[in-house]
């Protein structure tokens, strides 16, 4: 098998392990013990809380994050002002793009 | 009169199937805009390092990892050796076992569905199935189903699209990505609101990552900041 297929097949083999795994260890006939119970109603909120900061990591610091800044509190105004979710993504975004295409 | 029940009872099953076809096309739109965007510059860079659509096709369909794919390009172009693959998609893909558990009670008996909905377990779908409540109108797994479909539904068009196209495309699309980071915003404040306590618990979220992110950096900042999390809901528990 040539290398650049086996690299693939390897990525591809360790993203089902780790998808999967959790499933294989607490099978649907086995009762999910409270403590993961309790695990998985707290973890989604943090994160996401942790994809915000993961979705930011590669950013280029020579801004200051100052067009980040003005963006994300703009996504943040338009969802409290507008509730819609499509109208606040959209909106941020399109702005963002404007300030570090054309801005900074 | 049986007849009529039974057409109603149809045609109420198919409004509710529609319903919920909608629903989940609605909840995926910001996704199809990034993942587009996304999966062309993803196939743009595969293309660069020489590899042409299928070998887009098969990491779409397989890998299905934004972060993962990234990553493999360079593998593919350097030639890394397995073990170091092995090593990083571990560090790369931990994440996937924490969402794994905070869906186990969500996909139990989702019978034909399960294995794709695991398949689909992605950080995009994974936000919005744990953010959006779903009332009577929808079906519950339908809509897991579709909406986490429709993702990687776009996912492989945009790999497959740039791939194709990437000597053609010229059009600065510079910052797009940050639609993601929108996305998981409204979605962290849906989830703040629906919920008091939410809000101490996402806030510790945002805080244990920046911290973790300016200690030990880019690379492995996930893992340690998933353990610390989870180590700080565990002790908060224990207290009450």
């Amino acid at each position: 098998m040539s290398q650049p297929v086996l690299i693939i097949l390897t990525c591809i083999i360790m993203t089902f392990i780790f998808r999967f795994l959790p499933y294989f260890i607490f099978p649907e006939s086995k009762e999910t013990p409270a403590i993961l119970i309790y695990l998985s109603d707290k973890l989604p909120i943090a994160i996401v809380g942790l994809l915000i900061v993961y979705s930011l990591k590669d950013i280029n610091i020579k801004n200051y994050f100052i067009p980040e800044l003005i963006s994300i509190i703009s996504v943040i105004f338009l969802h409290k002002w507008k509730h819609n979710t499509l109208i606040s993504i959209i909106g941020g975004t399109l702005l963002y793009m404007f300030l570090i295409q054309k801005v900074f | 009169m049986i007849n009529t029940i039974c057409v109603i009872i149809v045609s109420m099953k198919d409004n509710k199937l529609l319903n919920t076809l909608k629903f989940s096309f609605i909840k995926s739109i910001p996704v199809l805009i990034g993942y587009v965007f996304m999966g062309i510059a993803f196939g743009i860079l595969l293309y660069v390092a020489g590899f042409d659509f299928r070998y887009a096709l098969l990491m779409a369909m397989f890998i299905y990892s934004g972060t993962l794919q990234f990553a493999a390009v360079s593998f593919l172009s350097q030639g890394t050796d397995i073990l170091s693959v092995i090593l990083i998609s571990a560090t790369m893909n931990f994440r996937y076992l924490f969402y794994g558990i905070s869906s186990l009670e969500r996909y139990r008996n989702t019978s034909f569905y399960k294995p794709f909905l695991i398949h689909y377990t992605v950080d995009e779908t994974f936000s919005i199935i744990s953010s959006t409540p779903i009332d009577d109108s929808i079906d519950r797994v339908r809509f897991y189903f579709f909406l986490s479909l429709f993702d990687h539904i776009y996912w492989v068009i945009g790999c497959v699209l740039g791939n194709v196209l990437a000597s053609f495309i010229s059009f600065d699309s510079t910052g797009i990505d940050f639609i993601m980071t929108a996305l998981f915003i409204v979605l962290f404040m849906d989830q703040m609101s629906a919920n008091k306590n939410n809000a101490r618990i996402g806030g510790m979220g945002i805080l244990v990552s920046l911290v973790c992110l300016l200690l030990i950096g880019k690379k492995y900042f996930i893992v340690f900041s998933l353990l610390i999390i989870t180590a700080i809901l565990l002790i908060g528990r224990r207290k009450k």
